[in-house]
């Protein structure tokens, strides 16, 4: 088995305003995302669902070596990462499909292996 | 214990394709120091994964009828990528921001975000 990350970039203002019917709507579509990974013999190993990106603290060293801590995402776009999964899988193209199921809520998703595998 | 998620962002992937095993061991080793500090602190990492080039990342966006597009390449078309994450319990924010900064001297940024508190569904 492989182990792949399946990110989830989204716009996170729009996810804040959304009422709360509709986040169950999208709460439900995940889970029949994962359902379906079990049913088709992938397996979730691992996730997060992220909190706003204005609550993210970025270090970076600068060009003397002094490190700084500031707060806020390090790509100010309006897509952030709004989560991920772990998944481990033989067939990327199948993991991609059932990633389809995910689309009905989620504007992007993106599916990259990881290289060292789930720790 | 709260969780926060640190993801290493590294300025040049395809350098670090092309590192020698010394260069990258220097990079675990600051990872492991990493882990080794938040212990100390009460801390712990509960998972995470080192991820790939995004040459390989397959992403999957909508057409206007609302049908799944499926191309190549990472979604956002950056020089800096996400290399890896880590997922950590900790007693607080300030922990893992100090133990984090062991980490710079293998990765070009790192940015930590807290997770959402909300039941596990």
């Amino acid at each position: 088995m492989t182990a792949y990350v399946v990110l989830l970039p989204g716009d996170e203002s729009a996810w804040e305003a959304t009422p709360q019917a509709e986040r169950e709507r999208v709460y439900a579509v995940h889970r029949e995302f994962a359902r379906t990974l079990e049913e088709r013999g992938h397996r979730v190993t691992g996730g997060a669902e992220l909190g706003h990106s204005r609550e993210a603290r970025v270090l970076r060293t600068d060009a003397d070596g002094r490190q700084t801590v500031t707060e806020g995402p390090y790509a100010e776009t309006v897509e952030q990462l709004t989560g991920f999964y772990l998944v481990e899988s033989d067939d990327l193209d199948d993991l991609v499909d059932v990633c389809r199921v995910l689309g009905r809520g989620e504007g992007a998703i993106e599916v990259r292996a990881a290289t060292g595998g789930a720790s | 214990m709260p969780q926060y998620v640190v993801f290493a962002i590294d300025a040049d992937e395809d350098a670090w394709e092309a590192a020698s095993d010394e260069v990258k061991d220097q990079t675990y080793a600051a990872d492991e120091r990493f882990g080794k500090l938040l212990e100390e602190r009460g801390a712990k990492i509960v998972g995470g994964a080192d991820l790939s080039h995004s040459r390989e990342a397959r992403l999957l966006t909508k057409d206007a009828a609302g049908g799944a597009v499926v191309t190549e390449g990472p979604y956002a078309e950056t020089v800096e990528q996400v290399s890896g994450f880590f997922i950590v319990e900790a007693p607080d924010y300030d922990v893992v921001v100090e133990a984090a900064k062991l980490m710079l001297e293998g990765h070009t940024r790192l940015e930590i975000r807290p997770r959402p508190v909300r039941e596990e569904s």
